[in-house]
């Protein structure tokens, strides 16, 4: 494939992606324009369309039951691993910098997480559908260092907030850090499973 | 009025999308299986050249979702793996059945514009 035929390829696999097609029904579309554009030598717009409508065509002819929404399954996976993500970090930073003082899960902090929880999930939704659409290791790596990054820095802000003094929880520093770990540890095992939705070709 | 005023490539293009479907299965009824690239092929010679290929491979799998063809990847021979497409006995049930429907419609439209034609 030329670069011109790789942009096209991406653009074709996210255009899918976005209408809840299957890393496997994936696989299949690209497979099967690979294999015209191999044998015929032709432009891929002239004999497939541009990307965003041969996949609209491939999502109506597959029928109603595969719309441009995403599934709930999907939905609930990301808003779960956001969920451990956040409070995975949260009770990590404070592990760390309690400074031998016990750690206090307060009313502010599940306060300020939900409210985190929502913004986050909406704007990972669709980072983590693309990453899923892809099939880079590094790729993989840099997003969810950068989504970690993100709620760090979310995180800490919302220690500006005031009333933060409601007690719910209180744990020992290590303990704070060890489930910190584990949410952190279970969020990393949940973004695998999604990412088992890889792009699969006939031939693998 | 959209007919009369429609270029003669747009209208074809409509009168394909009713059709369409029926020409593939008959075509795979011809020769039991085929693939992508020489169905194109079948389809023009047989007077049908307007059909694309982000038209027809769609158009294949919906078939296939349904039944009425089966589909098989194979490697080609020091070229790219092609995806062979054969007609199932739903599939010929279907072609049968539809098949007689469209011909009538088909008949009757035709006398309906030759007549006006002769008119």
């Amino acid at each position: 494939m030329t670069d011109v035929d790789g942009k096209y390829r991406e653009e074709l696999i996210l255009a899918l992606r976005r209408h809840g097609l299957s890393g496997r029904q994936v696989g299949e579309v690209v497979a099967e324009v690979e294999a015209h554009l191999g044998e015929t030598g032709a432009d891929p717009v002239d004999a497939f369309g541009a990307p965003r409508d041969y996949a609209a065509q491939v999502a109506a002819q597959l029928g109603p039951g595969r719309g441009s929404r995403p599934a709930p399954a999907d939905v609930g996976a990301v808003l779960a691993a956001c969920a451990l993500a956040l409070a995975g970090t949260s009770l990590l930073i404070d592990g760390l910098t309690a400074g031998g003082q016990a750690v206090t899960v307060t009313a502010a902090d599940v306060a300020s997480l939900l409210v985190l929880l929502t913004v986050l999930t909406a704007g990972a939704f669709g980072l983590v559908r693309v990453v899923a659409a892809t099939t880079s290791r590094a790729v993989l790596a840099a997003v969810v260092a950068g989504v970690v990054l993100a709620q760090i820095g979310a995180i800490l802000l919302t220690r500006l907030l005031p009333g933060d003094d409601v007690g719910l929880v209180t744990l020992p520093p290590w303990a704070g850090i060890t489930l910190g770990a584990a949410l952190l540890v279970a969020m990393a095992a949940l973004l695998g499973l999604i990412r088992r939705d890889r792009i699969t070709g006939p031939w693998d | 009025m959209v007919l009369v005023r429609a270029e003669p490539r747009g209208r074809r293009t409509q009168w394909l999308r009713g059709v369409l479907d029926l020409a593939v299965l008959a075509l795979l009824a011809e020769t039991g299986e085929d693939y992508g690239y020489t169905l194109l092929q079948r389809l023009a010679k047989a007077g049908l050249p307007d059909v694309q290929a982000g038209t027809l491979y769609p158009l294949l799998n919906r078939l296939a979702a349904d039944g009425l063809v089966r589909a098989e990847w194979r490697a080609g021979a020091g070229g790219p793996g092609r995806k062979f497409f054969a007609l199932t006995d739903e599939g010929r049930t279907a072609l049968t059945e539809r098949g007689a429907e469209w011909t009538d419609f088909a008949r009757n439209a035709v006398a309906l514009v030759e007549r006006g034609m002769r008119a």
